[in-house]
Order: structure tokens, then sequence, then C-alpha cells
């Protein structure tokens, strides 16, 4: 990820025992063959969320154990110091399979290359292996209910406090809050200046004395995401990530690393383009012209978005920071979603909005269709990921901001 | 992840380069104004001095033994240039008779390529043409000059063929079987067309007993052949929409109206956005499809591969140039304004080799239906 400066090349005072490419990707097939299951055509995640992330560790312990985890990661926090080549090896061999990009993204595709980039020696030693092991869970404290697409308004507030730190706020759409050991914390240390520059962030332990998680039920039923509120939650300062007032800059490395890891489609829609095509087979629809021009777009969009997923996880596991161009991923994955679910509703007709429970096929092409919207917002609504991209790739003159040489304090901010 | 090296960079350097200097929009507005369909100094130039024309064409035969990568370089700046040539036909014949090579027929056309003396043309859709013996000159029916032994008599008309004007040889392109004609010989009218696209020349093609030299083919060297046309001319929409899009930026950018660049309201920002979404996510297609058909991978991937990049670079070219004129507004939409010349290409490519319909009818059988 971005912190592999040293991927792909030996390490001091470490015995250089890396494997061969190939030999690599023999053991990575090998793996999936005896412990891969297939990919999202489950509901296991919304029948039994605590089962599910308890699958989830268990996976991620096997990969770690079997020498496939932490890729292009330095090794002396655990990673294993490979080229990029070894993570396209990885995920050739993990296509079609479960890889709990719900349970993981967050801290391996996201909270992990911060940390490898700005975090101190000890941080990396702490916490990388463990996450690598899927020993611990993380989560992302960012969006307050007051700051969301405009994050950087976010009130949450640390106050320093002998050696430490006293934070008091609420966050929120905090996925997987419940089941995380961690989670990477944006919080506002000085309201005297402008909003960017007052935010720090911190590494918070979910289960410090003054947390209070609460989960939140999604429009699916599910309960992914949570409110989390902080009351006077004692943070010691060695958890500091960056120093004080440069929270933003590593906000903003963590957003670019999710935009690249959710292009990839690890919480992309539970129905796939091979799900819809068998759909179509078993409903006796594939000469229907119509349906053949949806399926082909369809098709066209996922390889658009695979294709391009691929050159951003390329770039990101040769070191490069993903910037702002993966935003394009991230709305290719979101379309593709929406694409694929509403041809499977269309096939489905009658049977995905009333089934019989004993036979629940169509509960998954309405769940499908159900969760389509969420991948527009997570990760920043499809409206901010344009501005972004007419901003900061093609350049364009951004808009007359009012609040920008305001400092915080005195900012007109939502109720 | 990029396909290109360092030396394909260079490539597209000196031909951007070339393009800007002497293919500006003044001069593809003269070219189009004089009614010629392209600038002969100029492809005199590129093929006989730059050897483009040659790229993909082995050395034995005169070329520089290069491939479909290179040759997609060369059309993404054409593209961008949005430049009247035959160069597209001209090298999709060089690469079909390249597949083909047995005989005198192809290596003498594929030398006259490769040195930039023979403009060619193909044809995919050859239902409509019978084809016949030809016979000994001493035997009764034989026409002076007509077609002897060893050659074919055709009869009939290829329709829309693409560069027919400049073309001095097509090479018909049949189920199984090949042939290359003359198309200033006899018993052959070459009747140009009036088009969408001014940047291309298209014409019917009467046979009258024409004469036709048949080449000898591999059974799938016209699905072989049909990838690969889809593919490079993916590679020229691609080079378009990416121009359009940089005009178009360009353009809301320095426009100032309300006391700001254009470009700073959301709605012509996020107009600029998708088109920067729609490019790159065809080019990420494009891309792929062009590494399939530069390692000769099998017959069923490269048409897959084709079909799809066919399809997203249609629909790309055509969405971004319909923005750019939105973009643009009024200025947009005069004829001084090189805008329509693109919208016109668009709209004219997305129809060449399989259109939106017919390629996507594959992608959907390639998928399982």
């Amino acid at each position: 990820m971005s912190g592999s400066d040293t991927g792909g090349r030996p390490e001091e005072g470490i015995v250089d025992d890396r494997p061969s490419l190939a030999v690599f990707g023999r053991t990575a097939d090998a793996w999936f063959a005896e412990h891969g299951r297939p990919a999202n055509m489950s509901l296991s995640r919304s029948l039994d969320p605590a089962a599910h992330v308890a699958a989830a560790r268990k996976y991620q312990r096997g990969l770690h154990d079997a020498g496939l985890a932490g890729i292009t990661w330095p090794r002396q926090y655990g990673g294993l110091g490979l080229g990029a080549e070894f993570q396209r090896a990885f995920e050739q061999a993990a296509r079609g399979h479960e890889t709990f990009g719900d349970v993981f993204t967050i801290g391996l595709g996201m909270c992990a290359p911060v940390l490898l980039a700005l975090g101190t020696d000890q941080q990396k030693r702490r916490y990388i292996r463990p996450m690598l092991r899927g020993d611990e869970v993380w989560c992302q404290l960012f969006s307050e209910p007051g700051a969301g697409s405009d994050l950087a308004s976010l009130a949450t507030a640390a106050v320093a406090d002998g050696d430490g730190w006293v934070v008091s706020g609420q966050k929120v759409w905090t996925t997987y809050a419940q089941h995380s050991d961690f989670g990477l914390l944006l919080a506002r240390t000085d309201a005297s200046v402008r909003k960017h520059l007052g935010i720090t962030m911190f590494v918070a332990d979910m289960r410090s004395a003054g947390i209070t998680i609460r989960p939140l039920r999604q429009a699916t039923g599910d309960q992914e995401f949570n409110e989390v509120f902080f009351d006077d939650v004692a943070i010691p300062a060695q958890n500091l990530v960056g120093a004080p007032g440069n929270g933003w800059r590593a906000a903003t490395l963590m957003l670019m690393n999710e935009r690249a890891a959710l292009a990839g489609g690890p919480i992309s829609s539970p129905v796939t383009l091979a799900a819809v095509t068998e759909l179509i087979r078993n409903r006796g629809r594939q000469d229907d012209p119509v349906i053949r021009m949806r399926l082909a777009q369809a098709y066209v969009a996922q390889r658009g978005a695979d294709l391009f997923a691929e050159r951003i996880a390329a770039q990101v596991a040769a070191g490069d920071e993903p910037g702002s161009f993966a935003s394009i991923g991230k709305l290719a994955a979101g379309r593709v979603a929406r694409q694929v679910a509403a041809l499977a509703l269309d096939v489905a007709g009658l049977d995905a909005i009333a089934w019989d429970p004993t036979e629940p096929d169509g509960s998954l092409w309405a769940y499908g269709e159900l969760y389509a919207p969420s991948l527009s917002i997570a990760g920043g609504t499809d409206n901010i990921q344009r501005t972004i991209l007419g901003e900061r790739v093609l350049g364009l003159p951004r808009e007359p901001q009012p609040d920008r040489d305001t400092p915080f304090r005195e900012l007109r901010r939502s109720p | 992840m990029t396909i290109y090296t360092e030396e394909h960079q260079e490539l597209r350097a000196t031909v951007r380069r070339l393009l800007e200097k002497s293919a500006d929009r003044a001069a593809v507005r003269a070219t189009i104004d004089g009614l010629d369909a392209y600038d002969q100094a100029l492809w005199a130039r590129m093929s006989a001095e730059l050897g483009l024309a040659g790229l993909a064409i082995a050395e034995s035969r005169g070329g520089s033994g290069f491939g479909v990568l290179e040759l997609s370089v060369v059309l993404e700046e054409i593209g961008r240039a949005n430049l009247p040539s035959p160069y597209l036909s001209t090298v999709l014949a060089g690469l079909a008779l390249t597949l083909a090579d047995a005989d005198d027929t192809t290596a003498r056309l594929l030398s006259g390529i490769a040195s930039g003396e023979r403009i060619a043309a193909v044809h995919l859709d050859t239902g409509d043409i019978r084809k016949s013996r030809g016979v000994e000159p001493s035997a009764a029916g034989h026409v002076p000059g007509g077609p002897i032994v060893g050659e074919q008599v055709l009869n009939g008309t290829a329709r829309h063929v693409l560069d027919g004007p400049t073309a001095d040889e097509l090479v018909l392109i049949g189920p199984g079987e090949g042939s290359v004609v003359d198309l200033g010989g006899d018993g052959v009218t070459v009747r140009r067309l009036a088009g969408i696209d001014l940047t291309r020349s298209h014409a019917h093609v009467t046979f009258d007993g024409a004469a036709a030299r048949p080449i000898t083919v591999g059974g799938d060297w016209k699905d072989r052949v049909a990838a690969l046309a889809a593919v490079l001319l993916a590679c020229e929409q691609i080079g378009g929409a990416e121009r359009v899009l940089e005009i178009s930026t360009c353009y809301a950018t320095d426009r100032i109206q309300f006391g700001r660049p254009i470009g700073s309201f959301q709605a012509v920002k996020h107009t600029l956005a998708d088109m920067l979404i729609e490019l790159e996510l065809a080019r990420a297609i494009q891309q792929d499809a062009v590494r399939l058909a530069a390692t000769g991978a099998p017959l069923a991937e490269l048409m897959a591969a084709a079909s799809t990049a066919k399809v997203a670079c249609s629909q790309a070219f055509v969405q971004l140039t319909s923005d750019m004129i939105r973009v643009h507004g009024g200025i947009g939409f005069t004829w001084e304004h090189e805008a329509h010349l693109y919208f016109r290409r668009a709209r004219a490519s997305a129809r060449l080799f399989g259109d939106v319909s017919a390629h996507s009818d594959r992608i959907a059988a390639h998928v399982g239906l």
C-alpha cells in the first residue's frame, strides 16, 4: 500500500527468504482452492453479523499464516515486502472468492496505509501485524451529524490534558464500530484557526471508557453502521497520528485510499453479473433483445470498472498515492452495482417484490436493489467525487468558498 | 500499469509534434474545405519519411516489424487531431494481409503500403459481390485487359467502403476467402459519397467484370480482421475523446460568466467530470483490447475484448462530443468551431465496423446468453 517504499527490495538486517512470483501464485491458488468460498452470493452479513465478522477474522488469520497478507508492506511491521506483481497474483487467485472487504477494507485498505505513511515506529509495530492477522478490526471515525460532505467542519473536540487528550463529541455512519477494536479518529484541537488547520488524527481504542456505540438500522434492514459518542474519553499522547493540526492531510490520504479501495468493489452489490446471467437463462429470457442489450451494457460497465480498478491497484501496490483520480473507480463501481441490481429486479419481476419465505431467491434481488443507493454515498457522495475530479484532476477553478478564511469558531454550521 | 514503454512515448511525442505542426485546426479545415480526402504531403511524410504506414509490417516486406501496440499510439494521435487520413484503412489492410501473407499478391501490396506508395482499404461486407474464375485470354468471352486464369471476375457493389475514394487497392475480406482489387483497374467504378463525417471519405465501389487477385487465408481470418478493425478504431475514438475533454476543460476555465469562470459552477464542473469518467473507463477497456490484440490472444478472447472496446469507446466518444457542444454553448454550434467535426466523427465511427447493437449482441453471447 502507500507506505510500501521498501516493497520489492530487500531490507537491511532481514534474511531475504521471499518467494518467487510463481511459488507465491501457486501458494495463493492452493489456499483459495482449499479455504476459499464463493463471493457475495450469501447474505451472511445481514443474517448473522457476529458470525460473519468471526468468519472474516478466521479468513484473515488463514491468509496471514499462509504468507499471503500485507503483500507489499514493509517486512519489519509484518508485511511481506513484495512487489506489485505479487499483489496482482494474489488478486488473480482471490477473484470470485469472498474476501470480507466489508470487514477489512477500512483497516487494511485505509487505516494501515495512513499509519504506515504517517505513524510512529511504535504505532506501526503495535498495530500493523495484529491487523494483518485479523486479530484487530478497525473503523473510521470521521463523519459527524454536522459534517458530512463538508468533513472539515467536524466539531468533535480533543482538549490537551496533561500528557494526553480528552475527547468529546459524536461520530456517525461508523461502519462496523460495534465489531471494531480501534479506529482512526479526527477531532478538532484548535477552533481559533481555519477549519482545515485545526484538525488532528488519533488512534482511538474502541473499548475506552466514555465511548458509547449505538447501531443504526439501514434502509436494507442491516445494521452495519453506527453512531459513536465520545464523553470525556481519555486518549494517551502516543496515540497521536502525525502532528497536532495536521489531521486534514492524514484524512485526505485516508480518503484517497478509501476511493482506491472502493474502486475494487469490496462492498459492491451482492448481486453479481454471473448471478443475473443465470437468472436470465433460468427465466428463459436469453433471446429477448432488450435483455441482451442491457446485460451487454452491464458487462461493459463491469469491465470498465474492473480494468480501471486494476490500474489503480497496480499504482497503489507500486507505492504511489492513489490520488484523486481513483474517484473514477468509486463512481464506476456504484454505477455497475445499480445497473446489475436493476436488471436483476426487472428479470425476476414479481418474484422480486413478493416471495414465498421458503423460496427466498427474490429477497436477494430485492436486497441488491435496496443496497445499491448506498454505493453512491459511502466514501463520499457521487457529487462530491465529481467535484474532486473536476478540481483536482481537470484543474477547474473552485467554487467561491465563503468559509475558507474564517476561523472555525466563527463559521455558520448546521444546528 | 501502462501497456506502453518509453519508446512508445517517444513515438507518441513525435507523431503529436508532427500533427500539431502540420495538421492544426486550420490545416484540417483547409483539407475539408478543399474537398480533399487527405493532405497528400502530410501522408507522404507520415508514411514514407516516418515509416508510420509500415509500422506493423514485417521487415522482410519493407516495414519495421512492430505491431498493434505501436499502431494504437499513432491512431490515438490521429484521433486527437481529428485528421482526415487513410491511415486506419491502410494499416488495417496491412494487418489483414500480414495474417494471410503467403504469396506474391500479399507481398507486393505489403511492400507498397510499407513504402507509402499504396493506400489500401478493406471491405468486410462482401455478401453482394459475385466472384467467378478468370478465363484464358484466347477463350471466348474474354475482354481485353479483363480477368485471366488465376484471377477472379468480380461483379456487384461494395457499399460504403471507408477511404474508397483515396485507396489504390481494396482488400475484400470474406469468410475463409480473400482477394485484392486494383481500384484503378478496368471494370471498377468508385463513386465518392457525401457523409456526416467531413474528415472521412466513403465510396460505393461497383465491379463490372473487374479482376481480383485471390489470396490464401485461414478459416478465422475474417473474424480476426473484424476484431482488429474494432480495436484500431477504438484507439482513434479514445484519442478524439481525450482531445475533446481537453478543449472543453480549457474553454470552461477561460470563459467568464456571472463574474466567474464557468468551470467553477458545479453544473459545468460535473459535466466535465462525467466526461472524464466516460473517457477513462473506456480507455481502460481499450487498453486491455490493444494488449490482447498485440499479444495474439486466442480469437474468442480477442473478439470479446474488441466488441467491449468498440461499444465502450463509441458510447464515450458520442457522449463526450455532445457534452463538448453543451459546455461551449452557442459558439460550439457554429460551423467555424471544431466541435461539430468531432461530433460528426463520433457518430460515424460508432457505426463503422459494427455498431453498438451488433457488438452488444456478441457481448451478450460471450457473457453466456
